[in-house]
């Protein structure tokens, strides 16, 4: 019931916007513009990634269509957290803006014959779209009530590589926090120190049970100090951005987050809140470590996570001298077990741990060896990339708490 | 019938939330008032005179201010209610310690014998009522008959204010005049179920084949006939044993985002099962309601082995959201509620371990509640990993840089 009155009212502001439609249209030429198709493709394929068909706004499922000039188009979509916009270069032969379905105007545009087409706005927001003998009228809503989009022009932009930012959000996005009710930690805090061409930007995430840290150089990285709180959704995006390309510029302003790569502008609204003081929990020495095979832990700790119980992921790993032995109890399932051949010459000892805590890591640590440092069996374990001699720029390491056995 | 007639009181307070409201707020009285939240609420209690435009309690506000657009809506104040209603049991105490309470404003009372030494049960609801206006101000409607059913039926035959009497000669005549639907546990579905099978008046399940009734109603059907002879033996329970506890939430907005529900369903779970562990109590069902956009309303439950496990019920209640379509449809009300309640002691027997467990497909056995508590918390500042609301560092840096 509710839903059906909200569309009488939205429609009753359509009938609004026609009425007053006439005298706009008197004094100003009304929206139309000829463009490529393959790059208006481009913008609306970002839009439509970002645009929110299920928000309780309708207009944040469309994407806005605004002239800028003679030869310049805005496509934005927003989903009020995330923004996309990109200019595209077209012929405008009337200024104005417009706002249609973002997945129905994808969907049209993707289908239409030939390089260019031609998007007219019609009497009562209707896009007019015509490409050789296809004509199409769609239904839009007025631009004028589209959110205001985030100015970008005030944004100091950085220009970066693209890997190890990549390199640094998958280091760290596994360790997220899911839990929705702690919003300080359904980021990952992104730090960078901002010395010029040997700057070092940092990626630090915890759910609370694990923590990952990793240090990259990225040159001419922004200043962040404090850091900012980027959330999933938006390292999500990011990520995507990053897709099939080299460099990216970043900023911070106004607590957003812009990247720009080439005519698209992706800004992400960043999270006010608090990370934890994350140093307070790593571990700054160990009594004892291994020196373990990366491909031999990480295929032995799936092979034996098969028996392990499937809500806790339970392990028992136990050191002795040159061996470690990973083995799973499962009164459900039975048992597995597994020895294999590290570097250890400390005492014996035991200790549990998540399976998948474990294998989430190792499989975005990348060189061959591997250590653990261990302390006390209820202290946190700290498993890192054997070459990481904690350098600034190289620094990887993955926290993660023990379970009691 | 060998047994002595008893004398049972059933007082029921006449719209106790919006009574007390208006009593506090001389400017809402003679007006029609609710206590309820004005946004999506639903009335928690409605006064006689918004009633009158047709509002019930239980009802959605939107509805009721539709009803009536004039209509005061009051937000609760349990902690209030609760007050006052202590005061009401305080005086039942001094009548019989054989006091059951319904909720904040409803009980049973056996006066077969009573501190009072009032011979008839008239008389002590009287007095009671009396009293009640005397220390309260608020009035009361009371029912006064042999036993529980019928007293409650009384209690709800004259509101506001009323006194019923069923007397034990008198008890006849007034079974005959019964609808089927007088009963409670006889809401709108069974009592369409019996009136297709022919079954209008009380008296007449008397009458009907034990074997249909049955198949209608199920093990229903043995109370049932014994109600329509006016048997109910069931004793005046001053301890009786909380059965579920549960929760409900209607959401400001509907929501579709199912990792939300998911920790919505978790919180009320973990509310519940918080509960259970404070009274050393442990539930073996799990039961989960949603209720959509469109006011369908479903409930799935699983029950197993019993548990006070904070994070096995709250697991469960997020498998059994995954068998609803909650994330594909909009959801406007959301509800977890833990029954089939023992002694925690109980758990610990292997009893009905091996009924375990359709949704999850393994024993939720209590070696798994030691396992999940297994997993150790890094050792930031606790407060640092709760659930996130204005942070008291608001005013300090953001974070410290290392």
């Amino acid at each position: 019931m509710e839903s059906r009155s909200e569309k009488a009212a939205s429609h009753a502001a359509a009938q609004a916007e026609h009425a007053r439609a006439p005298s706009l249209s008197s004094s100003l030429r009304t929206m139309e513009f000829r463009i490529e198709k393959a790059a208006f493709l481009q913008g609306l394929y970002f839009a439509q990634g970002i645009a929110d068909r299920k928000a309780t706004m309708p207009i944040l499922a469309n994407v806005l269509l605004r002239t800028e000039g003679a030869d310049s188009l805005t496509v934005a979509a927003t989903d009020l957290n995330l923004t996309v916009t990109s200019e595209i270069p077209c012929e405008v032969t009337g200024d104005g803006g417009l706002t249609v379905a973002a997945r129905h105007l994808h969907d049209i545009i993707k289908s239409l014959p030939g390089d260019r087409l031609t998007l007219r706005r019609a009497d009562n927001n209707y896009a007019e779209i015509s490409a050789g003998k296809v004509n199409y009228k769609v239904v839009g809503l007025p631009d004028r009530d589209f959110p205001k989009l985030p100015n970008h022009r005030e944004v100091t932009f950085h220009k970066v590589d693209a890997a190890p930012l990549r390199d640094l959000i998958n280091k760290t996005f596994f360790s997220i926090s899911t839990d929705e009710t702690r919003a300080h930690l359904n980021g990952v805090l992104f730090e960078c120190d901002g010395a010029g061409d040997k700057a070092v930007a940092r990626m630090v995430s915890t759910d609370g049970h694990r923590l990952s840290k990793c240090e990259r150089v990225l040159a001419n990285g922004p200043k962040l100090q404090p850091g900012v709180l980027i959330p999933r959704r938006g390292l999500i995006e990011l990520r995507r951005a990053l897709e099939g390309t080299s460099h990216i510029e970043i900023g911070v302003h106004s607590g957003n987050l812009f990247l720009r790569t080439g005519p698209t502008v992706l800004t992400v609204r960043l999270t006010d809140a608090q990370f934890p003081p994350y140093d307070q929990v790593i571990p700054r020495d160990h009594q004892r470590q291994a020196k373990v095979s990366h491909v031999a832990l990480l295929d032995a700790l799936k092979r034996i996570s098969l028996v392990a119980s499937e809500k806790t992921y339970g392990l028992r790993l136990s050191l002795s001298k040159g061996v470690l032995r990973i083995e799973s109890d499962n009164p459900d399932l039975g048992q597995g077990r597994e020895e294999l051949d590290v570097v250890y010459g400390g005492s014996d000892f035991a200790i549990g741990f998540n399976a998948k805590y474990l294998i989430e890591l190792l499989t975005e640590i990348d060189t061959p060896e591997v250590l653990l440092d261990l302390n006390g069996e209820l202290d946190p374990g700290v498993l890192r990339p054997a070459d990481s001699q904690d350098k600034p720029g190289n620094m990887y390491l993955g926290v993660i708490m023990p379970m009691r056995l | 019938m060998s047994k002595p007639v008893r004398r049972i009181l059933h007082i029921d307070m006449d719209a106790f939330y919006a009574s007390v409201e208006q009593r506090d707020r001389p400017a809402l009285r003679g007006q029609p008032v609710v206590v309820g939240g004005r946004h999506r609420g639903v009335v928690a209690a409605a006064s006689y005179e918004a009633r009158r435009f047709g509002i019930r309690s239980a009802m959605p506000m939107t509805r009721a201010l539709r009803l009536c657009p004039s209509l005061e809506v009051v937000p609760p104040d349990f902690s209030k209610y609760k007050a006052v209603s202590a005061e009401v049991f305080a005086l039942f105490q001094e009548v019989t310690d054989l006091v059951e309470p319904l909720s904040l404003d409803e009980a049973y009372l056996d006066v077969s014998e009573n501190r009072w030494g009032e011979a008839l049960g008239v008389q002590v609801a009287r007095r009671i009522k009396d009293e009640i206006r005397a220390r309260t101000g608020l009035t009361a409607s009371a029912g006064v008959a042999p036993n529980k059913f019928l007293a409650k039926i009384a209690s709800g035959y004259r509101k506001p204010d009323g006194l019923t009497v069923i007397a034990p000669e008198r008890m006849e005549p007034f079974l005959q005049g019964l609808d089927v639907d007088a009963l409670w546990g006889v809401g709108p579905v069974t009592a369409e179920k019996l009136r297709a099978a022919g079954i209008r008046k009380l008296i007449d399940i008397r009458h009907a084949d034990r074997g249909l009734l049955r198949n209608l109603v199920g093990s229903f059907a043995d109370t049932l006939w014994a109600l329509s002879l006016g048997i109910d033996d069931r004793p005046v329970e001053p301890h009786r044993q909380r059965k579920s506890v549960g929760n409900e939430t209607t959401f400001p907005e509907d929501l579709i985002d199912l990792d939300r529900l998911k920790q919505e369903a978790r919180t009320m779970a973990e509310d519940g099962a918080a509960w259970l562990q404070s009274h050393g109590q442990a539930a073996r069902t799990v039961t989960l309601k949603v209720r959509y956009q469109d006011f369908q309303t479903i409930t799935r439950s699983h029950t197993s082995a019993a548990s006070d496990s904070v994070s096995e019920l709250a697991e469960r209640a997020v498998l059994l959201l995954l068998r609803s379509e909650a994330g594909t449809r909009p959801v406007r009300l959301l509800g977890i509620s833990l029954s089939g309640l023992c002694s925690r002691e109980e758990t610990a027997l292997p009893a009905s371990s091996d009924a375990a467990s359709a949704v999850t497909g393994q024993a939720p056995e209590p070696v798994s509640r030691t396992e999940d508590s297994a997993q150790l918390v890094l050792p930031f500042d606790p407060a640092l990993l709760r659930p996130s609301g204005r942070r008291a560092s608001e005013s300090g840096p953001r974070h410290r840089a290392s």
